[in-house]
């Protein structure tokens, strides 16, 4: 390659190429070093190379190394990559970056060098730290109120810079990492303080750091709250978090930062989820009367969410054990309960494990299993090799009860996932083994289906209704049809930060699978008021969870939350509520999109007043779709006159003449089941409303 | 005894293009047999489905059902559906569910084979 050719080359290459002689002047000046310090070549080459690009106060510098080399030959700066400040022609400075080599052609010293313009990266070196200082001015300093509100939030919350490292974090978020301060936050790893936890996401599967919604903000993405499954690698604890992220701009709107906020959902993750499992579990019970293997499907049911191993034993008349079902999210484990059950003798041991929670009926709950334990319950040296290869970590073990009688045991082992066993954990067992002891009961003695279909369908209603302060409630419930069946209807009222939510639904369809939906929509219902109690929301998640479901699941539900003297409601798909006061009967509210079923929703919220003495009645569709004399139905008209002269009747009372005019007008049996609500306002105590006169359940 | 709803259905099919008309009240006791004639419609190979409703006296939240169902199906198995309205007193039930804006409601000119 000649000379020439190697010019055109350097002429487009990407980098500023300039070179110089050995008394300092430009050589040669490439077409992208013409633009990056403003200068034609005819202008540049011959001048001195140092007062053309190298600023003022490092000439000095520059001429003396060139002298050093050419007398020694060597040179501090040849041959590795400098950083440095360059001039424009115009004497404006920017940082770049170049390497420099030497040549020498018949004694003759040429010297090269490939510029690079660092500005842009220096800039964004400038700005991270500017952010950062800003960041800690704006949280810690001049805007002191800002960080004690931050501080003060029970959530934890925590800035991630855009290279993934947390800027800050306040207490609340630093105890939660089991840091101290912000110190030792800035010079960690984000990847080594993921490490402590074991995080999983609702799916199961590994939430890693590019996961968390706040790095994906940051790659500019725009991702949902996560909600997250933490289990301390250490302790054992395990945590059910909701990362909620926003990103921080900066003037020109690109992303230089990203807030997350950290809830602490556990108590109602766990709530919902163990309702949903209880409903499943209900379910499953209900199903059959092949109670044996309803107890391992139970037990298959909680392997992995509730423990790692779960193992059902039922006892017989002499007290004799009968394994029944053991289950491991793995199935290659359970070859090893197989062996283990071979070693453990029929007859228990009442001072112990399953003998011991037989004899007392009480529940036992090991956190801590010392090598002791094992020692004690170990038969020989392989039993005791077997055991110690289990890995407990926590054993739970609850009293199956039916009729007074501890007819079985439910155990809950915590191994891989290492997390331990709480109060809340005791409780629930309880809750999952009084129902299969109830099943297993029920199949034992009864052989009729109908006995299950009512023990579901009660388990779907509330106990009872909760007295709710200064309203006053009745509700009635009718399933149609064989008693075999369960309905679809549905109805339930719960408290949420100090306000009442009221839910009444119809899920299409009997059986099974309408139950299984109708448990989905209340447990949903339940969790999803935990995070956001407005009615239009609660819908929404509520369609969101039927939506996921693999087969068609829809669901008319009306959704209202009280509050004293007033209320705000949503309707998906569901016939309003009919409001009795002063005035007569009237409807309140807006239409809303039917749950699960369409793409294009809409669920529009309405507030209301109550003055005291008037009532709302919710119902479900076949208290108006009751069939009459010649296919009549009961309709909207004859409810309302109903309503108008039971105006002053307390809600007993309401509930009472409405099933009487429903028996009455009802010709042959029932075809769809019935629900209604009735809740009377009482007012307060204190007698409020009573100097401002609001309209009464006009919508405002 | 059991409530029987005055229900018909009649089904008419040439071509591939098929046409149900339902006559009377669409109730959870009736849905089963609606759902089985249209179920013989699309067995027999049925490529554009019009269900007329102009006929239909009551419909309860198990027919509003039936034809959600279809229209997922109609969507995933490539078949036209159209359906044409009830008169006013059964279309509340569309209406306070938001299936008038989300159901393939045609006019009767469009729909007749």
């Amino acid at each position: 390659m000649d000379i020439g050719e190697a010019r055109s080359i350097l002429d487009v290459a990407h980098s500023a190429f300039v070179s110089m002689d050995e008394d300092g002047r430009i050589l040669y000046w490439n077409t992208r070093a013409e633009e990056m310090f403003g200068l034609t070549r005819a202008e540049a080459v011959g001048r001195p190379l140092a007062d053309t690009v190298i600023p003022e106060r490092l000439r000095e510098a520059h001429w003396s190394g060139l002298r050093r080399f050419l007398q020694t030959g060597e040179g501090a700066v040849l041959n590795q990559r400098v950083e440095m400040s360059a001039l424009r022609s115009d004497g404006s400075e920017f940082p770049v970056e170049l390497t420099i080599s030497a040549l020498a052609d018949a004694g003759v010293w040429t010297f090269h060098a490939f510029v690079a313009d660092n500005s842009e990266r220096v800039r964004a070196e400038q700005d991270r730290e500017r952010l950062l200082d800003e960041l800690q001015v704006a949280l810690r300093g001049t805007e002191q109120r800002l960080s004690v509100i931050v501080e003060a939030l029970a959530e934890a919350v925590t800035i991630r810079g855009p290279d993934d490292r947390l800027l800050h974090a306040n207490r609340a978020a630093l105890d939660r990492m089991g840091l101290s301060t912000l110190e030792e936050l800035r010079a960690a790893d984000p990847r080594m303080l993921m490490e402590g936890w074991e995080t999983v996401g609702e799916d199961g599967r590994e939430v890693r750091l590019e996961d968390l919604p706040s790095v994906r903000i940051l790659r500019g993405e725009r991702p949902e709250p996560l909600m997250m499954r933490s289990v301390h690698r250490r302790t054992g604890e395990e945590q059910w978090v909701l990362l909620k992220a926003t990103a921080v701009r900066d003037a020109q709107g690109s992303i230089e930062a990203a807030v997350t906020i950290i809830e602490d959902v556990t108590a109602a993750k766990r709530a919902s989820l163990r309702l949903e499992f209880l409903a499943r579990a209900s379910q499953m019970l209900a199903s059959s009367l092949d109670y044996q293997e309803t107890l391992r499907n139970v037990a298959g049911l909680a392997v992995p969410q509730i423990a790692d191993w779960c193992a059902v034993d039922l006892f017989d008349e002499d007290g004799e054990r009968e394994p029944v079902a053991v289950a491991h999210v793995d199935p290659s484990k359970l070859e090893m309960a197989e062996r283990l059950r071979e070693f453990e003798p029929d007859e228990l041991d009442l001072d112990q494990g399953l003998g011991l929670v037989r004899r007392t009926g009480q529940p036992i709950l090991y956190n801590e299993i010392p090598d002791e334990l094992l020692v004690a319950a170990a038969v020989d040296e392989e039993h005791l090799g077997l055991l110690r290869g289990v890995g407990m970590r926590a054993v739970l073990i609850v009293p199956m009860i039916a009729r007074g009688r501890t007819i079985g045991t439910l155990t809950l082992v915590s191994a891989e996932s290492g997390r331990i066993f709480d109060e809340g954990d005791v409780e629930f067992a309880g809750q999952i083994a009084e129902r299969a002891a109830l099943a297993v009961e029920n199949a034992r003695l009864y052989s009729e289906r109908s006995n299950v279909a009512r023990t579901l369908q009660s388990s779907l209603l509330p106990e009872a209704l909760p007295a709710v302060p200064g309203w006053e409630i009745a509700a009635l419930y009718r399933p149609a049809g064989h008693e075999s069946e369960v309905g679809g209807d549905f109805y339930d009222l719960w408290q949420v930060d100090g306000d009442w939510l009221m839910m009444i639904g119809d899920v299409t369809g009997k059986g099974a699978p309408a139950a299984s939906v109708t448990s989905l929509v209340r447990h949903t219902a339940w969790a999803a008021s935990e995070f956001d109690s407005r009615p239009t929301e609660v819908l929404a998640r509520v369609d969101g969870a039927l939506k996921r479901r693999p087969s068609l699941s829809v669901c008319t539900a009306l959704c209202m939350r009280l509050s004293l003297g007033r209320g705000t409601l949503a309707s998906g798909g569901h016939p309003l509520p009919l409001h009795i006061g002063e005035r007569g009967v009237s409807e309140i509210g807006h239409h809303g999109t039917l749950l699960g079923a369409f793409p294009t929703v809409d669920w529009p919220e309405t507030s209301f007043k109550m003055q005291p003495g008037e009532t709302l009645v919710a119902i479900t569709d076949g208290v108006t779709d009751t069939v009459g004399l010649g296919d009549e139905r009961f309709g909207q008209t004859r409810l309302k006159e109903l309503l108008a002269q039971a105006q002053n009747d307390p809600p007993v009372a309401v509930r009472e003449r409405l099933v009487a005019a429903l028996e009455e007008f009802q010709v042959g049996s029932q075809v769809d089941d019935t629900a209604i609500l009735i809740m009377r306002f009482t007012g307060t105590r204190a007698g409020a409303g009573h100097g401002t006169q609001v309209p009464s359940a006009t919508e405002v | 005894m059991i409530h029987a709803s005055s229900f018909k259905i009649h089904t008419e099919l040439d071509a591939g293009a098929a046409r149900a008309t339902l006559v009377g009240e669409l109730d959870i006791a009736t849905v089963p047999r609606a759902e089985h004639a249209i179920d013989a419609l699309l067995k027999d190979g049925a490529r554009s489905l019009v269900i007329d409703l102009s006929d239909i006296s009551f419909i309860d939240s198990s027919g509003l059902r039936l034809f959600i169902a279809l229209n997922d199906r109609a969507a995933s198995e490539g078949f036209e559906l159209g359906l044409i309205r009830p008169t006013d007193r059964s279309l509340a039930v569309f209406q306070i569910t938001g299936a008038e804006q989300n159901l393939p409601f045609v006019d009767d000119s469009e729909g007749a084979p």
